[in-house]
């Protein structure tokens, strides 16, 4: 016979563990479990696994938990995140004899006087160091808002001699320090100067073993022209598998026209034009040419392309694709009455991408005009490959726009299979907002019926969020659909 | 000679289970001995573990047997990957749908074994078990008895207030 009474404390101990991991950082209900007896107190204050995380955020007052977590960690390595905390100095203060325990120190502030003794906190060494996020925040509706701090400062690599991951908002090491060898993660977001792209491209140099670098408004406005780097040779990161961007193009295409990368390296860039005034299809035009940049990065590119002129037109597109054959894109428009999509830019845009071996589709829309008629009747003859398409739209897919969701219809499977544009190798199709009355259904069974007499059915169609109107039966709908394909209801 | 993929482990009261040796070397303990015997058709004694305890781990072990080995333990500093990635699937769940007395006589005989998967899915189920429940409710549910004196229980009171405060 056994009961909990009589559990060696290393089991004890592991059930509260367990228990710790149920709850979220800043949740405190596994508490109890060091108020159920005199034993199990005991053994829970002396497992310092319980008590090395340290959760400080927005709306704790009390903070006198933390000097009595950081002594119950009994020299544990420690995880430590500071949270846009309401008095953060207290932490970091509270922290300072223990900060060489340090495993994942991430700080998040909004006032330059955190952040200084945070600076003062991480002068000492780290020998179990492998985490650190510096973040500074201004913020407008902070009046106590303060930041950025002083840019001189530095952590040296043998001060901390296993971080591996290194995030960076609003402050930047210097281009020459020793902390960047031995990274594998550098996020490096809105500095408080942008750097020059060859004091960049030496601090990537000294990344020789970077898994996963993001920079984030930390290129410069006008690109610098790339005679201006001390570097020869393009800089190689042969050990990248992620790259992401988010700065002005001419920022980023200077950076890529020097960096190598493997071509199983995925790329996300999300970019926008330089000049917010430059007319809407001037933008466009832009933009277009420097896809080739991205794309000859990688010989299948990844792409996310985020293009914003004053907010009257923003389009996303992703292009993941990689050695395995599932690929996505996704197109998002947002489009102003005012401003328009012409069929020329989006007849560039399928240039630019056309030859990904496009197999999985997303696409949403939000107004329905001419233009999306003739996206779909260019989507199929363009991605013919396509395996899987979720289509949706803000709103419901088929309301005052009937004719688009029947060519959207069409596209799917009632043109026959001889012709270009009908996708042959189609197997999962989602709609999303669906409306279902009598006539679209009619029309989605003769799709369905039609592409199984053609001997292309699908494997399966997803209705999300479908809306069946009053004089519709539910049960009859989804058994009618049921007799043509597997139906998944979300 | 027997067959030589499989072996005999003989329980604390004699109950003899004829087993695949690549199910049992899930426990650590075993497959060490495994490796130290050899080729050999002699039994191997559980001595901490009885009949009804051993078959259920056996029947835990022959239906994880296909599980990446977990060869990380628990220690000091915590492993919060190691928290992530014990997931209790539901025939874990119906696995330990059993008394408690069995439920901790197999925790204890997983981690004589040292049989990780186990171990950790049994802590989780009790973990489970305590979740959302009050100090009293847990003593309850375990029978515990409550020896906190009333000046231990004000001072925890404080604790409480951190729970609280959010």
């Amino acid at each position: 016979m056994q009961d909990i009474n009589e559990l060696p404390p290393e089991l004890l101990s592991l059930i509260f563990w367990h228990r710790r991991g149920q709850c979220s950082q800043r949740d405190f209900d596994w508490l109890t479990v060091t108020w159920v007896c005199r034993r199990w107190r005991r053994v829970a204050l002396a497992y310092p696994a319980l008590w090395r995380t340290i959760y400080d955020g927005m709306g704790r007052s009390d903070k006198s938990w933390i000097p009595t977590f950081l002594d119950r960690a009994l020299g544990a390595p420690l995880v430590v995140a500071i949270v846009f905390s309401k008095d953060a100095q207290y932490t970091v203060q509270a922290l300072a004899p223990h900060a060489h325990m340090l495993r994942v120190f991430r700080l998040h502030t909004t006032r330059r006087a955190v952040m200084l003794s945070s600076y003062n906190l991480i002068k000492t060494t780290f020998p179990f160091l492998e985490e650190l996020a510096l973040a500074c925040h201004p913020h407008q509706d902070d009046p106590d808002s303060d930041v950025p701090p002083p840019a001189s400062y530095d952590l040296p690599r043998q001060n901390a001699p296993r971080l591996v991951d290194l995030d960076l908002c609003g402050l930047h090491f210097p281009w020459d320090s020793t902390v960047y060898s031995l990274l594998r993660s550098f996020r490096l977001s809105c500095p408080a100067t942008r750097i020059p792209i060859h004091r960049l491209l030496l601090i990537l140099q000294a990344c020789l073993s970077l898994e996963s670098l993001s920079i984030m408004g930390a290129l410069p406005f006008t690109g610098e022209p790339a005679l201006h780097t001390t570097i020869a040779g393009p800089v190689s990161m042969p050990s990248l598998r992620s790259l992401e961007f988010l700065d002005g193009l001419a920022g980023i295409t200077a950076l890529c026209d020097k960096i190598m990368v493997p071509s199983s390296c995925k790329i996300i860039i999300h970019t926008y034009p330089l000049h917010p005034d430059l007319p809407l299809e001037e933008s466009f035009a832009a933009i277009i040419p420097k896809y080739a940049v991205f794309r000859s990065l990688v010989q299948q590119a990844y792409a996310l392309i985020l293009l914003s002129a004053e907010e009257q037109i923003r389009i996303n597109v992703t292009l993941e694709s990689c050695s395995e054959p599932t690929v996505n894109i996704c197109l998002q428009r947002t489009i102003a009455e005012e401003a328009h999509m012409t069929t020329d830019l989006w007849e560039e845009l399928l240039d630019a991408f056309c030859g990904a071996p496009l197999l999985d589709a997303t696409i949403s829309y939000m107004f329905i005009e001419e233009f999306t008629l003739h996206m779909w009747r260019s989507f199929a003859s363009n991605f013919p490959r396509l395996e899987t398409l979720r289509v949706g739209r803000q709103g419901m897919l088929n309301v005052g726009g009937v004719d688009v969701f029947m060519h959207l219809l069409v596209m799917v499977g009632g043109d026959a299979p001889e012709k270009p544009s009908f996708l042959r190798h189609l197997r999962f199709l989602e709609l999303r907002s669906l409306i279902l009355d009598e006539r679209t259904l009619e029309a989605l069974v003769m799709v369905l019926e039609a592409r199984r007499d053609y001997g292309y059915p699908l494997a399966e169609l997803t209705l999300t969020e479908a809306y069946c109107r009053e004089t519709m039966d539910v049960d009859a709908v989804k058994r009618t659909l049921e007799q043509q394909v597997t139906l998944s209801i979300k | 000679m027997g067959d030589s993929n499989r072996l005999t482990l003989v329980a604390s009261d004699g109950g003899k289970f004829v087993v695949d040796k690549e199910v049992v070397q899930m426990s650590v303990l075993l497959k060490n001995m495994i490796e130290d015997l050899g080729e050999t058709d002699e039994s191997i004694p559980i001595p901490n573990v009885t009949s009804p305890v051993l078959t259920k781990v056996i029947e835990f072990c022959e239906n994880h047997r296909t599980d990446a080995a977990r060869t990380d333990g628990p220690n000091v500093d915590g492993d919060d990957a190691r928290m992530r990635t014990a997931v209790v699937s539901d025939w874990d769940r119906q696995f330990f749908d059993v008394d408690q007395d069995l439920m901790f006589e197999i925790i204890v005989a997983a981690n004589y074994l040292d049989i990780k998967s186990l171990v950790d899915v049994g802590c989780k189920v009790v973990a489970d078990m305590i979740k959302g429940k009050s100090p009293q409710e847990i003593r309850d549910l375990f029978d515990i008895v409550n020896d906190f004196s009333p000046e231990e229980e004000a001072a925890l009171r404080k604790e409480n207030e951190w729970a609280n405060d959010r």
